[in-house]
């Protein structure tokens, strides 16, 4: 029904606000909408057969709030609102119904509580729901994280044969409140199998066309508009929308003949300003978008096109990296989490994620490093895996478009990768290489990449979503091969117009001064037509020659970017001792200062003489109230960065001094204070286990009985999650009797800590130390009062 | 910016100078990344008696004509680059955590200033706005006020179970709307908390 109203040769006329009318029925601002289905169901039916006297073609349901979430405490559940919502519609005479879905009542996490799973499942149940009561359409609408719109489009997906519509809500300055814009959110929802895109609420029509136009631009699916009536302005207590019923027909007809195929009314609208829609419609067709095709991966912030020298960061990977390798097997991401911040901060556009190690579990720690990646980088990301089960876990929770990496002309590769990326709406890296290996002339190369094209396309997979790797031998074994690779990827690119992508580094492989090698290589690709390279982004060969790439290519303009590049550093401050230089917290003072120490000094004399005191005496003045805590933070940044040089000789430091587990209580999302004790106490010898923030009483038992821990160390910052400590705190006494527990945080005091049990209050992060300074000599003695 | 250094500095626990340049740096990024956003609505006492929670508040809105309740926010890409900077650059998430809390208490003040004039031209004095979690005012009223200030939709504003206010730098508060001005400011001595509060004496 709805597909056959988008393909007429007219636009679609959806209705307007429901809220606005119940409120001036008597709604009061603030009480749930959904409620008065069953509460006043003549309203709600009056209000759908006004629209449809007006002209609407779809009426939408009365459902906006109606997940588990947002009814519980109501009275009513899910089936029975969107039910009830349902059949008004069809009682007031409407042909086709949209199930209206809202955002949910959080944040997903890491930012707020709610799991994409738990999101999918809430979204889930009122497409089940709307199923059920007979609704045509899913209409999800006011979205504004692209995480909860991927799992609201998947469930109406999964779950039903409806057509799914998704609209989102962007704020004057062009993006919704979770940061995404027109463009990065057409290209992370439009490969999903949505039917349709669009915008709603927040903005007038006025305000949305600039945007609307942006989508335009991208989108390959109709796009849906249904504006407020201008922006409100409050006058005491009640909103007034500016925009009337000719002024919003005006303008919504306008996106028409720009290529909006359908359009309605959101906040402020009335039936008025439908009918005024309608006939200013009709007779209007839809005018012809022409979406660009253009290769690109993104994240909700950030759009990256693949064209002529984007830089694809390679260090997340395991392969010649011990640091990464260890905190894999670990379980530990932080170090990764650092490396993938390096990368970006070095130049990397994308960043390429593979935590492929033998004996380790491959798919759920790609996802837990996606999620933690895309908390912190804006940074799209190329998800690199040769388990095709964990590049779809990874691409359905990826927060926009990603890359997978990689399909290649086997069989068995291309009936497992592709699908995935067709599903997910993802880019694809296609390797030349088949069954056969890897040809060793351009034109086998060739042959193999239009075997994938013609996959993707027979699956519906458009042709500027997959980039072709031509793959490179190392010179060392096939120098002749190098113009081989070469010569494929101006053949891809001439004969197909796909585009290409090259790892560099593997030409050196084997040789010295790689860096040397992979530059002058990365130099020639570009000039043979190369897009995007993975390579080395904190290599200053890569950086040098991506810089003057871009100059003579005419992408630098006047080569700014290169004069800014090649300015003078500050010369390091050698002359500095090293007690000053962590003092005053450079980082990279002190590495250098420890590399030069150890040129003849042991490292582990280098920690007893040198690091040790120095960070002790830092300690002091702290404590005597000379310097302050972003002091002695910048001080015990400086030593960690000492102590890792001195890791990576790989020389034993000496005995740890103890494991110590910390973690911010189940319902407590801050965890900056312990973070602070987590670093001291890593300086101090101590081996650290961080469970993270928002952890529940069980996991820290367990991994307090686990790994046999004395001490662990609670915090929590508001009142409500003391109640979430105490807990904790019993579980542990109860399950770990050898265990002590020490708190901190915001709203501790002594007296509470006492109260609730805990053995230890500190105060702050350097009492901490001293805390789990005498538990873990073995003299630990219970006692509230602290060091 | 002299006042909101100072200020900075006291959420840092730092009484002098020396780290002048680091927070400056980090309040340029912090403007970078801050979307503010603010909002206030106007509302009749009798129709709202379930803010109220608690004596604090109670005392507080004493005789009020109106109330005014608010909600500010600074938008979550603050709180994801505090996040970042928890991996790469603990001191420098400090500051601009820091930063991020001024910033904000900044934003409630301009809000409570346009709120002031507006109610100072209709013969109304705006009193001291009152907070969830300050004395013994619950919490748990954070989901009900972000309801009723629908900021939710209007500002992307939303609680945790635990009543943590997401995004994280973000600010609900209640004010009165007296007949006359207030007499007294807002002291630490009327709040049932100030045996237990690290910024105790700040005005």
């Amino acid at each position: 029904m709805i597909k056959s109203l988008l393909n007429k040769n007219s636009c679609t006329v959806f209705d307007g606000a429901m809220g606005t009318m119940l409120m001036s029925a008597g709604l009061p601002a603030g009480e749930m909408a959904d409620l008065y289905n069953l509460r006043r169901p003549d309203l709600v039916e009056d209000i759908h057969r006004a629209y449809l006297e007006a002209g609407a073609e779809v009426i939408t349901t009365n459902t906006f709030q109606a997940n588990e979430e947002k009814l519980a405490g109501s009275g009513y559940s899910v089936d029975t609102v969107i039910a009830a919502g349902v059949a008004l519609a069809r009682q007031a005479g409407a042909k086709v119904v949209a199930l209206s879905v809202g955002p949910l009542a959080g944040l997903l996490q890491p930012l707020g509580e709610i799991s994409f799973d738990r999101a999918y499942q809430l979204y889930r149940q009122q497409v089940l729901a709307g199923v059920g009561a007979g609704a045509d359409l899913v209409l999800i609408e006011t979205q504004a994280d692209l995480g909860q719109a991927k799992a609201a489009i998947l469930a109406a997906k999964e779950n039903s044969d409806l057509p799914v519509f998704c609209t989102l809500t962007f704020q004057e300055d062009g993006r919704t409140f979770m940061g995404a814009d027109p463009v990065s959110a057409v290209l992370a929802l439009q490969g999903l199998g949505a039917d349709g895109l669009g915008a709603n609420c927040s903005l007038g029509p006025r305000e949305l066309k600039p945007l609307v136009k942006k989508m335009l631009d991208w989108a390959r699916v109709p796009l849906l508009v249904k504006a407020n009536a201008g922006l409100p302005c409050l006058e005491t207590g009640k909103t007034l929308f500016p925009v009337g019923p000719r002024e919003f027909a005006e303008q919504a007809r306008e996106m028409a003949s720009l290529g909006v195929a359908a359009l309605g009314g959101c906040c402020g609208t009335t039936p008025a300003h439908i009918a005024c829609l309608r006939a200013a419609l009709a007779g209007v067709r839809p005018g012809k978008a022409r979406p660009r095709q253009q290769t690109a991966a993104s994240s909700p912030l950030k759009v990256v096109s693949f064209s002529r020298g984007t830089l694809v960061g390679e260090g997340l990977n395991p392969t010649g990296n011990r640091e990464l390798k260890e905190s894999l097997r670990k379980g530990d991401l932080t170090p990764w989490l650092r490396q993938g911040i390096a990368q970006v901060q070095a130049g990397a556009s994308a960043l390429d994620v593979n935590v492929g190690l033998p004996g380790t579990d491959e798919k759920n720690l790609l996802l837990a490093l996606v999620a933690r990646l895309q908390a912190v980088l804006d940074t799209p990301l190329m998800l690199d895996s040769a388990d095709p089960a964990a590049l779809a876990a990874a691409a359905r929770i990826y927060r926009g478009k990603p890359v997978l990496n990689s399909v290649s002309g086997r069989e068995e590769s291309l009936t497992q990768v592709l699908p995935v990326a067709k599903k997910y709406g993802a880019a694809v890296v296609g390797l030349t290489i088949d069954e056969e290996g890897i040809p060793e002339t351009a034109e086998k190369r060739l042959a193999i990449a239009e075997k994938i094209l013609t996959r993707a396309l027979d699956l519906g997979i458009p042709q500027e979503d997959l980039i072709i790797d031509c793959l490179t031998f190392t010179a060392a074994v096939q120098p002749e091969q190098a113009a081989e690779t070469l010569k494929a990827i101006g053949l891809v690119q001439d004969k197909l117009g796909l585009a290409t992508i090259l790892g560099i580094s593997n030409i050196s492989h084997g040789l010295p001064r790689r860096g040397r090698l992979n530059a002058v290589f990365l130099a020639q690709a570009l000039a043979a037509g190369l897009d995007a390279a993975i390579a080395d982004p904190l290599s200053r060969e890569v950086q040098d020659t991506l810089a003057a790439w871009r100059v003579l290519s005419g992408k630098d303009q006047g080569g700014k970017q290169y004069i800014q590049m090649t300015a003078p550093s500050p010369l390091p401050s050698r002359e500095m001792s090293l007690p000053a230089l962590i003092a005053r917290g450079d980082k990279e003072g002190v590495a250098a200062g420890i590399a030069r120490l150890l040129e003849h000094k042991k490292p582990r004399q280098v920690l007893q003489d040198t690091l040790i005191p120095a960070l002790e005496a830092v300690g002091r003045e702290y404590e005597k109230g000379r310097i302050y805590l972003p002091q002695l933070l910048q001080a015990a940044e400086a030593v960690k960065e000492g102590l890792a040089v001195l890791k990576k000789t790989g020389a034993a430091l000496g005995p740890s001094r103890g494991l110590v587990v910390l973690a911010s209580v189940q319902g407590d999302i801050h965890d900056i204070g312990k973070n602070i004790a987590k670093l001291l106490l890593e300086n101090q010898g101590f081996a650290v286990f961080d469970l993270g923030k928002d952890v529940p009483a069980a996991a820290i038992v367990a991994a307090a009985k686990d790994r046999g821990a004395k001490l662990v160390g609670l915090s929590a910052l508001m009142t409500t999650t003391l109640a979430s400590m105490a807990e904790t705190i019993a579980a542990l006494k109860r399950e770990v009797p050898g265990c002590q527990v020490m708190v901190g945080g915001a709203v501790l005091t002594e007296e509470y800590a006492r109260k609730i049990g805990a053995d230890f209050y500190a105060p702050d992060a350097l009492a901490g130390v001293n805390i789990a300074d005498r538990v873990c000599q073995g003299d630990g003695v219970s006692d509230t009062s602290g060091p | 910016m002299a006042s909101r250094l100072a200020e900075i500095r006291r959420y840092l626990g730092v009484a002098d100078g020396g780290l002048d340049s680091l927070i400056e740096s980090c309040q340029a990024e912090l403007d970078t990344l801050a979307r503010p956003r603010s909002l206030s609505r106007v509302v009749l006492p009798a129709e709202h008696g379930d803010l109220c929670q608690g004596q604090d508040i109670a005392r507080h809105l004493e005789g009020a004509v109106l109330w005014v309740l608010m909600a500010a926010t600074l938008g979550e890409e603050v709180d994801r680059r505090i996040d970042r900077y928890q991996v790469s650059d603990l001191t420098r998430g400090l500051v601009l955590n820091a930063c991020a809390t001024a910033s904000i208490e900044a934003l409630c003040q301009r809000l409570e200033e346009d709120v002031r004039e507006a109610g100072v031209a209709k013969n109304l004095f705006l009193g001291p706005r009152y907070s969830p979690g300050y004395g013994d005012y619950p919490l748990a009223v954070q989901p009900r006020l972000l309801q009723t200030l629908e900021a939710g939709r209007r500002l992307g504003l939303m609680c945790t179970k635990s009543f943590f206010l997401t995004p994280k730098k973000s600010v609900t508060a209640l004010a009165p709307l007296n007949r006359t001005p207030t007499p007294t400011p807002a002291s630490c001595d009327g709040c049932s908390q100030n045996h237990n509060c690290p910024y105790r004496g700040r005005r």
